[in-house]
């Protein structure tokens, strides 16, 4: 699937043990955490080069991710 | 000494779906299992709670389907029925369900699955609140979700049964890997465990290159980053994340018999291999593949400092030492919760609470992993030591008192803060401008209710926590995550903080 939306970032559960500066994707529908499949799911600098863009990515929706499959697109 | 009654409890319809032809040989597994444990002294009795045969043997109605509510109930009449010393689960989640309880802290995970409600006397429900009193021992011999592997099976069965208790001293080596951001803290539990973390591995730079002969210990300790559906634990220094271990570096350097406690977030998840990134099995399934005996951690996120002791640190220590002591795993795990709760009582705030849910025991709650302690002034039968545990957990019901949401008071919707709260704030690294959440605690014994009241000025205790919105990972700066302020009207009665950094 699709979604296209602007990346930014934002503390995942703070306080806890997997508290982190984690990268989101904020859509029309609602904001996803992004990771790239079989990316580390902390910490990801290709995913941070997205930061403060819109882009259109390619992945897969779970209940903890959108798993982005292929390379994202920047959009206006 | 007499026969203790264990039970096996399951699903036959789950079991048939996923297994079709090959449940018979499932079945078969199960029944060894049960003719083996008699040389245990354990009468055991294999309970399929969707087979009217099944349970008309124990004497329990069977379910006509098995969802959440009806496995609890099930189970809860299989205790009333039979008082077994040992409640083993049999399957994943898509075999016999984990119960799922409404998330009582303020963070990403909606539910929390848990075996807790299964371990109380509590009826069916989805509030943690209910569960304060575990008085069973259960555990979960964990199945691969969504994957038909007999080789998996076969090799978990074969190691309960040809299971031989060892001396003690077995246990005093130990493999563990902690996050460099929580050495503090790790270092602190290696040292209460073993006497010392000489051996203890900080990732990074530890990465799963581990030797067979590092990972020989027979008990692997773990404080690590975890994620969900995901075959590593992560390790942490800044803003470094690496890898420090994945499951496939496990197979064939596990010595049979290994006890592993896992403190990261859904480190005990089991899930289906296929949806995972590169296909590869969950760690706890991993380590029971290559002859693990035991395996304790969480199904969500998890909390702990980074510095001294708390939540996920005490549980899974507390169930260490136990196993160390010479109980079985199952009355480790039990004793492990229930010492949570008498160190964390008498009020719980919410992130005790969600501790309290999210780790649960995998592996077979009836092997005692090593032999038994000789002590020259006495010895408990196992039904001694079930009476003590079930009174005691029915205490722990009566007398803890949980945290529930409540509104801010309007009166603090100012932003301003007493001198005492001030003072908290400025101690902790905290500006008092975070995320704020009031919980009220919620006595449920009279006479405590009472005595608060009369010796606080009938105001009701309240938990205030503060949570942090910016990154705390700052160079040269001591930041916190959680604070929990613990008042009575204007009086501070004590704080915490949870995750420190420093």
């Amino acid at each position: 699937m699709k979604l296209k939306g602007k990346v930014v970032t934002g503390i995942f559960s703070p306080g806890s043990k997997s508290e982190h500066e984690a990268v989101y994707l904020e859509t029309e529908e609602g904001r996803h955490r992004l990771k790239r499949k079989g990316g580390n799911p902390f910490s990801d600098e290709s995913l941070k080069a997205f930061i403060g863009k819109n882009i259109i990515a390619e992945g897969e929706l779970n209940d903890y991710f959108f798993e982005i499959t292929e390379d994202p697109e920047e959009t206006e | 000494m007499s026969h203790s009654i264990k039970v096996i409890i399951t699903s036959k319809t789950n079991l048939q779906n996923k297994y079709e032809k090959k449940f018979t040989a499932v079945d078969k597994l199960l029944r060894q299992l049960a003719a083996s444990d008699k040389k245990r002294q354990l009468d055991t009795h294999i309970i399929y709670i969707d087979d009217k045969t099944s349970c008309k043997k124990v004497g329990i109605k069977p379910v006509a389907a098995v969802t959440k509510q009806s496995a609890k109930e099930a189970v809860d009449a299989v205790a009333r029925k039979l008082n077994p010393a040992y409640i083993l689960l049999f399957g994943s989640q898509d075999i016999f369900p984990f119960q799922e309880v409404k998330n009582p802290a303020k963070d990403d995970d909606p539910t929390v699955p848990t075996d807790l409600p299964y371990a109380c006397e509590s009826a069916y429900g989805t509030d943690v609140s209910a569960y304060t009193g575990p008085v069973r021992v259960v555990g979960r011999i964990p199945d691969i979700p969504a994957t038909v592997d007999m080789k998996y099976l076969g090799i978990v069965f074969k190691n309960i049964i040809g299971y031989k208790k060892i001396p003690s001293a077995k246990l005093d080596k130990y493999f563990s890997v902690s996050a460099y951001e929580w050495r503090k803290s790790t270092a602190e539990t290696i040292t209460n465990l073993f006497g010392n973390a000489g051996s203890l591995k900080l990732a990074p730079p530890a990465k799963p290159a581990y030797t067979a002969k590092d990972l020989s210990p027979l008990v692997h300790f773990y404080n690590c980053h975890g994620s969900p559906i995901d075959s590593n634990f992560y390790g942490q220094k800044g803003k470094q994340y690496p890898v420090a271990q994945h499951s496939a570096n496990l197979n064939g350097k596990i010595s049979t018999g290994t006890v592993v406690a896992s403190e990261c977030c859904y480190g005990a998840t089991v899930y289906n291999p296929d949806s995972e990134d590169s296909k590869s099995l969950s760690i706890a399934n991993t380590y029971f593949y290559n002859h693990a005996i035991s395996f304790v951690g969480s199904s969500t996120v998890a909390y702990g400092p980074a510095t001294g002791q708390g939540l996920a640190d005490l549980i899974t220590q507390y169930f260490v030492r136990n196993v160390k002591q010479g109980a079985s795993t199952g009355r480790a795990f039990l004793e492990a919760r229930q010492k949570f709760l008498s160190v964390s009582g008498p009020h719980l705030d919410v992130y005790e609470l969600k501790t309290l849910a999210q780790f649960y025991l995998l592996g077979d709650p009836s092997v005692q992993v090593v032999e038994d302690i000789q002590v020259e002034n006495g010895a408990d039968s196992i039904s001694n030591r079930r009476l003590n545990l079930f009174n005691k957990g029915l205490n722990l019901h009566a007398t803890i008192a949980p945290s529930g949401k409540m509104k801010k008071p309007a009166s603090k919707k100012t932003g301003k803060h007493p001198a005492a709260v001030k003072d908290i704030l400025r101690q902790s690294g905290f500006s008092g401008e975070e995320n704020e959440y009031w919980y009220k605690v919620k006595m449920k014994n009279k006479k405590m209710d009472s005595f608060a009241k009369g010796f606080l000025n009938k105001t009701a205790i309240t938990f205030r926590t503060f949570i942090q919105n910016k990154h705390p990972l700052k160079k040269d700066t001591r930041n916190f995550s959680v604070l929990v302020i613990k008042q009575c009207g204007e009086e501070v009665l004590g704080w915490k903080v949870y995750h420190r950094k420093s």
